[in-house]
C-alpha cells in the first residue's frame, strides 16, 4: 500500500509580478485593477543590445538594494533577486517555531532553465573578451541553474535540502510535486517551493519565436510558497496532491483526463467534490479533458496568462498563487499543459480567513 | 546485520532496488567496458573537440570521443536533440535493456543535469553573435531547456511516467537518484529510470579555467601535487524498481537504495564547507539505517581541487574518525562529468559491490597530509563491498550523500 498522500498545508504565499511584490496587488489586477502598461526593457538591455519590439509585463520599477540592502545585491541576477527576497519576506511572516527551524527548512526552486540572463552573458563574454577565460569569476556561479535556490538558502540561513528541478512552463508544478513528496517522507518540516522566472533578451527572443502570436506577452514575476507536513490553523490553503508527465501522442485529452482521474484517485477526493477549476496555460484540450472527467463545465477562475502574460517556467506558480487569492470555498483542480506534451494537475483547497 | 531499520518502522515504505545500469563515458560505453576500465584504471584526457578552443592556454577534457557501436545511433539522434539528451537516451537503452524492461513500460525518468544542453546554449549565443537573433533555429530554442533531456528520454523510449531534470548542479545524479527512489518508496510508481548527465562546454570550461580549477595535466584527487578538475562529460543511468516488483518478475537485483540525505551549506556558492557535508553523510546514514561502521567504500566527489579534497576528507574525519573507509575518486579516471559525476559514482560502485572490487584513483603521486585517507592509489583492489556511501557535492552548497547495499546480501527470502 501506498503511503498515504499527506495533505499540506500552504502556510503562505510570497508572489512577484509587474503588479508589484505580493499578492494583494497581484490579486487586485486579475480581478480587473489596471495594470502597469507593458513597457520596453531598453534601460535593461546587457551587451547583447537586442530585443523584439513585442512588450511585456514586467516588474518595471523593482529595486533590489531598496528591498535587500545594497551588500552583495548587485551580483545577484534578476531571478535570484526576486527569489532571495520573496522567501526572505515569507519567512519573515511567519510564526517563529516554524520559521525558526532554518537548521532543516529547505527550498525547491522550479525553472525553466536558470537565469538566462546570466547563462547568455557568459558564453558570449567567452566570445567578447580578450581570451576565452577571461571571463567574471562573480558571475560564473549565476549561470548554474541551482543558484537562485541556493541564495535564497545563503541569505536566509536555510540549512536543509535545497533542489531545483525543471519541466519547462510547468516547472511550478514539479517544484510543487517535488517539495510534497519531500514533505510527505519527511526529508524537512518545512519547505518554500515555487518558481520564478525574469525578463530578459534571451527570454524575449525565445518568447517571440516560441509564441509567434503577436498578442502572446510575456511576463516576468513568480510565486512562491511556504508548505508544511503539519496541520495549520492558520493556512492560507492546502495542497491535496499534484501530478505531471508525458501525454500519449496523439490521445492527449484522454491522457489528461486519465491523469485527472489518477489525481482524484491517490488524493482520495471525488469527483463530485471539485468546485473549481483554473489553467496556467489557457489550453482548449485541457477544458474538453475536464468536460470528459467531470460531465459538466467547471467554475474556471481567471487565466494569470491571459492578464499578465506568458510567466513561463513561473506561470504554474502565478496561477496556484491567484487560486489562493480567487478561488471560492472548496476544492479545486489546476491544470497546464505544453507545447511538448506536458501535463500538470494539482488539487488545492483554499482556506477562507476566520471571522474574528 | 540488519538495515533499513528506520525503514521497518514505516510499515509502508517499500524498498528499492537497482536492476540496471547504462553508461556512456570516456573509458567506456556500456556495462562491460566501464568495468574493464574501472578495474584496469584507464584514464583518457585529449585535445577538446565540442567547441573552439583557440584562446585558451591549455584546454583538454575527458570528452568522449569514440562512441563505438553506438556512433550511429547517436548521428541519428543528433539530427533531433542537444548532445545531453544524446548522450542519456543511449545510457537509457543500455539500462533499460540492463534490466530486461521492454520500451513502453509505465516507468518514470529523473535525471539530474548542470548545464543542460550547453551545447545549444553555446551554439545559439554564437550564432546571436554573429548573424542576428532572428537566425537562430526555431529548434535550439525549442530544444535548449533543460527539462527536455528527461522528456526526450521518456518519448525515445516510451515511458509513461513522470519526467523531470533536477538540475543541484554537480550533485544532481544524487538528488535524481535519491528522488527515484522516493517515488519508488513511497508507492508512486513501480520502475523508475534515474542517473545524470551533462556534456563538455566552452561556458564552464571557461568558468573553471578562470577559478583556476582546471589541471595542466590530469586530475589527481587526494595527491600532493593536485592541480584541479578536468571537466568531462557522459551519461549514467541506473534502473530503479521496488524489490517486490522486481523480485515478481525475476529481475537481477544488482544493489538496493538504503537510502540518502541532503543538505544546503547555506554559506558560499563555491567554497564547501565541511560542517554541512558531515551532517549530510549523517543524514543519510540515518534514513538509511546504518552505521559509520557499516561503510566498506566512499566514493568520493574527489574533484582534484585543492579546496574540495582537503574539506571532504575533513568531513570523513568527523564522521568516521580514524577508521574511515577506503575512499576513492573515479574522477581520476573519468574527469569531472558534472551532473552526470555522482550517478557515475553510483554505477562504479554498483560494479564494484558485484565484483568484488574497488576502483582505483589513478593519477596518484604522493599523500597530502592535508587530506589523507587511502584512496586505493592507481590499482584496483580486491575487497568484498556490502555497502558503499556515495557523495555528490555541488555549487551552492548543494550536497547529497547516497547509501547502496550490494544485491547479494538482500537474499532470496520475499
Amino acid at each position: 500500500m501506498p503511503i498515504a498522500i499527506l495533505p499540506i498545508s500552504i502556510l503562505d504565499v510570497g508572489v512577484a509580478s509587474a503588479a508589484g511584490i505580493g499578492l494583494a496587488p497581484f490579486a487586485a489586477c486579475l480581478r480587473g485593477a489596471d495594470l502597469p502598461v507593458p513597457a520596453p526593457m531598453a534601460a535593461r538591455l546587457s551587451a547583447f543590445g537586442q530585443i523584439p519590439p513585442r512588450k511585456a509585463h514586467w516588474l518595471t520599477g523593482f529595486d533590489a538594494s531598496a528591498h535587500l540592502g545594497s551588500k552583495g545585491v548587485a551580483n545577484l541576477d534578476r531571478t535570484t533577486q526576486l527569489c532571495v527576497l520573496l522567501c526572505r519576506d515569507l519567512l519573515g511572516g511567519l510564526p517563529a517555531h516554524v520559521s525558526d527551524r532554518r537548521e532543516e527548512a529547505g527550498v525547491v526552486l522550479g525553472t525553466c532553465g536558470g537565469s538566462l540572463k546570466s547563462i547568455a552573458d557568459f558564453i558570449r563574454s567567452t566570445y567578447a573578451g580578450a581570451a576565452p577565460h577571461m571571463v567574471s569569476p562573480m558571475q560564473f556561479p549565476n549561470t548554474v541553474m541551482n543558484s537562485a535556490a541556493a541564495q535564497c538558502a545563503i541569505w536566509n540561513g536555510l540549512r536543509g535540502l535545497n533542489s531545483t528541478v525543471c519541466a519547462g512552463d510547468l516547472s511550478g508544478f514539479a517544484a510543487l510535486q517535488y517539495a510534497m513528496r519531500m514533505l510527505r517522507l519527511d526529508h524537512a518540516p518545512l519547505l518554500l517551493a515555487g518558481a520564478v522566472e525574469e525578463y530578459c533578451e534571451f527570454a524575449a527572443f525565445a518568447h517571440e519565436t516560441l509564441r509567434p502570436d503577436p498578442d502572446s506577452l510575456q511576463a516576468e514575476g513568480g510565486a512562491i510558497f511556504a508548505l508544511s507536513a503539519a496541520p495549520d490553523g492558520a493556512a492560507i490553503g492546502t495542497l491535496l496532491g499534484v501530478r505531471l508527465g508525458l501525454l500519449p501522442a496523439g490521445a492527449e485529452v484522454a491522457g489528461m483526463a486519465d491523469a485527472v482521474c489518477r489525481l482524484l484517485r491517490s488524493a482520495c477526493v471525488r469527483a463530485d467534490d471539485i468546485a473549481w477549476w483554473s489553467t496556467a496555460s489557457g489550453q482548449e484540450a485541457e477544458a474538453e479533458a475536464l468536460d470528459c472527467v467531470f460531465g459538466t463545465r467547471l467554475v474556471a477562475l481567471p487565466c494569470v496568462a491571459e492578464r499578465f502574460g506568458h510567466a513561463g517556467g513561473a506561470s504554474v506558480a502565478l496561477q496556484v498563487a491567484a487560486c489562493l487569492a480567487l478561488a471560492p470555498a472548496g476544492i479545486g483542480l489546476v491544470t497546464a499543459s505544453d507545447a511538448g506534451g506536458q501535463f500538470g494537475c494539482a488539487l488545492l483547497r483554499r482556506h477562507t480567513p476566520a471571522v474574528h | 546485520m540488519d538495515f533499513g531499520d528506520t525503514r521497518s518502522s514505516q510499515a509502508e515504505w517499500r524498498r528499492v532496488v537497482v536492476t540496471g545500469i547504462g553508461v556512456v563515458s570516456n573509458i567506456g560505453i556500456g556495462r562491460d567496458a566501464f568495468t574493464q576500465a574501472l578495474r584496469s584504471g584507464r584514464c583518457v584526457v585529449s585535445d577538446i573537440r565540442g567547441f573552439d578552443t583557440h584562446g585558451y592556454p591549455y584546454a583538454h577534457a575527458a570528452e568522449i570521443h569514440d562512441l563505438g557501436d553506438c556512433q550511429t545511433d547517436y548521428d541519428s539522434l543528433s539530427e533531433h536533440h542537444g548532445r545531453a539528451a544524446c548522450l542519456a537516451i543511449l545510457a537509457a537503452r543500455q539500462a533499460l535493456a540492463d534490466a530486461a524492461i521492454n520500451k513502453g513500460a509505465e516507468a518514470g525518468v529523473v535525471l539530474g543535469t548542470t548545464n543542460g544542453e550547453s551545447q545549444l546554449l553555446d551554439s545559439i549565443v554564437r550564432t546571436w553573435m554573429q548573424q542576428g537573433p532572428g537566425n537562430v533555429r526555431h529548434a535550439d530554442w525549442q530544444n535548449a531547456p533543460a527539462h527536455r533531456i528527461a522528456n526526450a528520454v521518456s518519448r525515445d523510449l516510451g515511458l509513461s511516467g513522470e519526467s523531470l531534470v533536477v538540475a543541484t548542479a554537480c550533485a544532481a545524479g544524487n538528488y535524481a537518484i535519491g528522488h527515484a527512489a522516493d517515488v519508488i518508496g513511497a508507492g508512486d510508481a513501480d520502475i523508475m529510470l534515474c542517473g545524470g548527465v551533462d556534456a563538455v562546454n566552452r561556458s564552464a570550461y571557461s568558468g573553471f579555467f578562470r577559478l583556476n580549477a582546471v589541471t595542466p595535466d590530469v586530475c589527481r584527487p587526494f595527491d600532493a601535487g593536485r592541480q584541479g578538475i578536468l571537466t568531462g562529460e557522459g551519461a549514467a543511468v541506473l534502473v530503479l524498481e521496488s524489490l517486490d516488483h522486481a523480485r515478481g518478475r525475476g529481475a537481477a537485483i544488482l544493489a538496493e537504495i538504503l537510502g540518502y540525505g541532503l543538505t544546503c551549506d547555506a554559506n558560499h556558492m563555491v567554497a564547501p564547507h565541511a560542517d554541512s557535508i558531515a551532517r549530510c553523510i549523517r543524514v543519510a546514514h540515518r534514513r538509511a539505517g546504518v552505521k559509520p561502521s557499516d561503510i566498506d567504500l566512499i566514493s568520493a566527489h574527489g574533484t582534484g581541487t585543492r579546496t574540495n579534497d582537503t574539506v571532504e576528507v575533513a568531513a570523513i574525519r568527523q564522521v568516521f574518525g580514524a577508521a574511515a573507509p577506503p575512499t576513492v575518486s573515479i574522477k581520476s579516471m573519468i574527469g569531472h562529468t558534472m551532473g552526470a559525476a555522482s550517478a557515475m559514482g553510483a554505477i562504479a560502485s554498483i560494479i564494484g559491490m558485484q565484483h568484488d572490487f574497488i576502483p582505483p584513483t589513478v593519477n596518484f603521486r604522493a599523500p597530502d597530509s592535508a587530506c589523507d585517507i587511502d584512496c586505493v592509489p592507481n590499482h584496483a583492489r580486491s575487497a568484498r563491498l556490502r555497502v558503499v556511501e556515495n557523495h555528490g557535492f555541488a555549487f551552492g552548497g548543494n550536497n547529497g550523500v547516497l547509501i547502496l547495499r550490494s544485491g547479494r546480501d538482500i537474499g532470496l527470502a520475499a
